[in-house]
């Protein structure tokens, strides 16, 4: 057996043993007993979700049967708190991402972005770098991922890029990686771990982002992550070649090979205009995910998509993951279970917004380079509220302060999709990565504290109100 | 080093190979023995980016498909490449050499294809990284290099990493 197999095992078996314990013993008694019972399922589902033993959509199932069964909550809260907006919202955004993906519109937008910059090695890593950001706005970003590892291979291959020896390979393959996770992090459609964490906010205090409200907060953040992963790609990875002319005449002739848009094409760009103005506009008056439902019907109304597509370009777990995640959440949360993990662990330590910011941002950064972002942001943001609580700190702010990090894996293949796509190109070295992305860890970290610090009061959100 | 009849040069990674390519041909002629050359090729995509495509990633089955098929490719299109480049080297610097390409199928113990093939010493080139291998890690360790009964060596993309010379 592996020593990675057997330390998934034990892992489990901890997990396994802490949910029996939990549930059978004594209640303490500032805990309810169906707080002490979330904490077990809590517990197990953790480590479920850090070794990835079950396919992640299986634990969040489980945790949807447990809580019910552990008369943790109703039968019918545990059902109507998975049917939340959040998962509805997912659904007509990831109809619409396949739509993308499909009509070829998305790779004509990144053909475009990236030629959009001249021959020079430099400017092509920012065309690649951006384009993945930007995609990522409108697209998870592990689709965009998947959908520029061709256009990247294709520059790599053309300009006889040797791997793991090319440094401008390395340049071309990190910016694909870094852009799609800095991208991801700046709307919901990008990564819907963002709506997932708002999800939370909603079942736990009523309170709600709106889709541009998100992209106010985080778009300052995503420019500065941009800026400082450009200088660290380019400065670690100095181009050995002068210039990229054939990849560039090659991209050029693909574009030109794609000829006009298609009626599919320009029907879908209606629509995307359509639903990103209604969620930027009148999120106040139609909710976002009525929006994205809509989205997602118009697409077959104007038979831009069928079924059978839909059916090969969506996932469809992604559902069940996030709906048992945030069900699992809002049973700490209602229970009392995370409070009292919060006053337990953290009522002997002061916490000052600063050491707040760094300690829960750096937590879950270093949990979303080894699981799940989703994950990450699932376990964490529960007891990020009941400490925030206790401290009077804004709720928005928090959910804020950990779905931005959660997303942001540098460092290692397993953290983010994007990552180990880049990765099996054979162009990264694990370890060069590995320190790279440490740097880039530290540099988002402080750029939280700097953003949450001197940005977020000037657009009226405080950390403490 | 006494004489070789055959020199076996196994490679098992598709991303940089030349080193150990170098020292197979190096030893043939220093030798003038036979170079019996396996070029592994798998299939299947990395074992660990499938699971994270399909646990972690959620994309969907044709989006996973686009990405195994591209991967898929340009490995392909890498062993093609490092097959042209030892048929050429053979011819230039006159070195006689069997080629087998061994797919997943196919894939045996590294002492059935010595035995096979009356290999007495192996060059192999592996790649250890499991985003980029293609042989997994516990089939060659286990597998392929265990009970190997002669020298060989052993190249980590093209890097010399382990000699064993006596069997």
């Amino acid at each position: 057996m592996h020593i990675k197999d057997l330390k998934k095992k034990i892992i489990v078996l901890i997990g396994i043993i802490s949910f029996f314990t939990l549930l059978l013993m004594p209640n303490p008694t500032d805990l309810s007993v169906e707080g002490q019972r979330a904490l077990a399922v809590f517990v197990l589902s953790l480590s479920l979700w850090v070794t990835n033993f079950l396919p992640l959509a299986i634990t969040s199932l489980m945790g949807i049967a447990l809580i019910p069964l552990l008369h943790i909550m109703s039968l019918e809260t545990t059902y109507a708190t998975f049917g939340n907006n959040a998962i509805f919202f997912i659904l007509g955004a990831l109809m619409l991402a396949a739509s993308l993906y499909k009509t070829g519109l998305g790779t004509r937008l990144a053909y475009k972005l990236i030629t959009y910059f001249d021959h020079e090695p430099r400017r092509i890593s920012v065309g690649i770098l951006l384009s993945s950001a930007v995609l990522s706005f409108i697209m998870p970003e592990h689709a965009v991922a998947a959908m520029l590892f061709p256009i990247v291979f294709e520059i790599a291959e053309t300009l006889e890029l040797k791997p793991l020896e090319s440094n401008f390979g390395k340049s071309l393959f990190l910016s694909m990686a870094w852009g799609a996770v800095i991208g991801g992090i700046t709307t919901f459609l990008g990564g819907a771990r963002n709506l997932l964490a708002v999800g939370i906010l909603q079942k736990s205090y009523g309170l709600s982002i709106g889709f541009f409200e998100w992209m106010k907060y985080s778009l300052p953040y995503t420019i500065f992550l941009l800026i400082a992963a450009y200088f660290m790609i380019t400065r670690t990875f100095p181009s050995e070649i002068d210039t990229v002319g054939p990849a560039f005449d090659k991209l050029k002739g693909k574009i030109e090979k794609m000829g006009s848009l298609s009626t599919d094409e320009k029907k879908l760009i209606f629509v995307f205009i359509s639903v990103i103005s209604s969620w930027i506009f009148f999120s106040g008056q139609v909710d976002i995910s009525v929006t994205a439902i809509l989205g997602g019907v118009v697409i077959f109304v104007l038979d831009i998509l069928d079924w059978q597509d839909i059916e090969e370009y969506v996932n469809w777990g992604v559902i069940l993951m996030y709906g048992g995640a945030i069900v699992i959440a809002t049973a700490l949360t209602d229970t009392g279970a995370a409070k009292w993990i919060a006053d337990q662990v953290f009522s002997v330590i002061p916490l000052s917004p600063i050491v707040f910011i760094l300690l829960f941002a750096l937590v879950t950064k270093l949990l979303t380079e080894g699981v799940s972002n989703v994950a990450a942001v699932a376990i964490v943001i529960p007891l990020a509220f009941s400490v925030g609580e206790v401290l009077g700190f804004n709720p928005i702010a928090i959910t804020l302060l950990i779905a931005l990090p959660g997303g942001l894996a540098f460092s290692l293949p397993m953290g983010a999709p994007p990552n180990a796509i880049a990765f099996s190109s054979g162009y990264l070295d694990l370890a060069e990565v590995f320190k790279l992305g440490l740097v880039m860890n530290l540099i988002s970290i402080i750029g939280i504290y700097l953003v949450s610090e001197f940005y977020w009061p000037l657009v009226g959100l405080e950390l403490i109100p | 080093m006494k004489n070789l009849k055959k020199v076996m040069l196994a490679i098992l990674s598709v991303v940089k190979s030349e080193e150990a390519i170098d020292r197979a041909f190096k030893l043939a002629k220093e030798k003038n023995s036979k170079l019996y050359i396996a070029l592994f090729i798998k299939k299947e995509i990395p074992e660990p980016l499938k699971k994270q495509m399909m646990y972690s990633g959620y994309l969907g089955e044709k989006m996973q498909e686009d990405v195994k098929d591209t991967i898929r490719d340009k490995y392909s299109n890498r062993m093609d490449d490092i097959q042209n480049e030892i048929e050429e080297r053979a011819q230039k610097e006159d070195v006689e050499i069997e080629l087998e390409i061994i797919n997943k199928a196919s894939l045996m113990k590294g002492h059935d294809l010595v035995d096979k093939n009356n290999i007495d010493y192996i060059v192999i080139n592996y790649q250890d990284d499991a985003y980029i291998s293609q042989v997994f890690s516990k089939y060659f360790k286990e597998e392929f290099i265990g009970d190997l009964g002669i020298p060989y060596e052993l190249y980590l993309d093209g890097k010399r990493n382990e000699i064993k010379r006596s069997s």
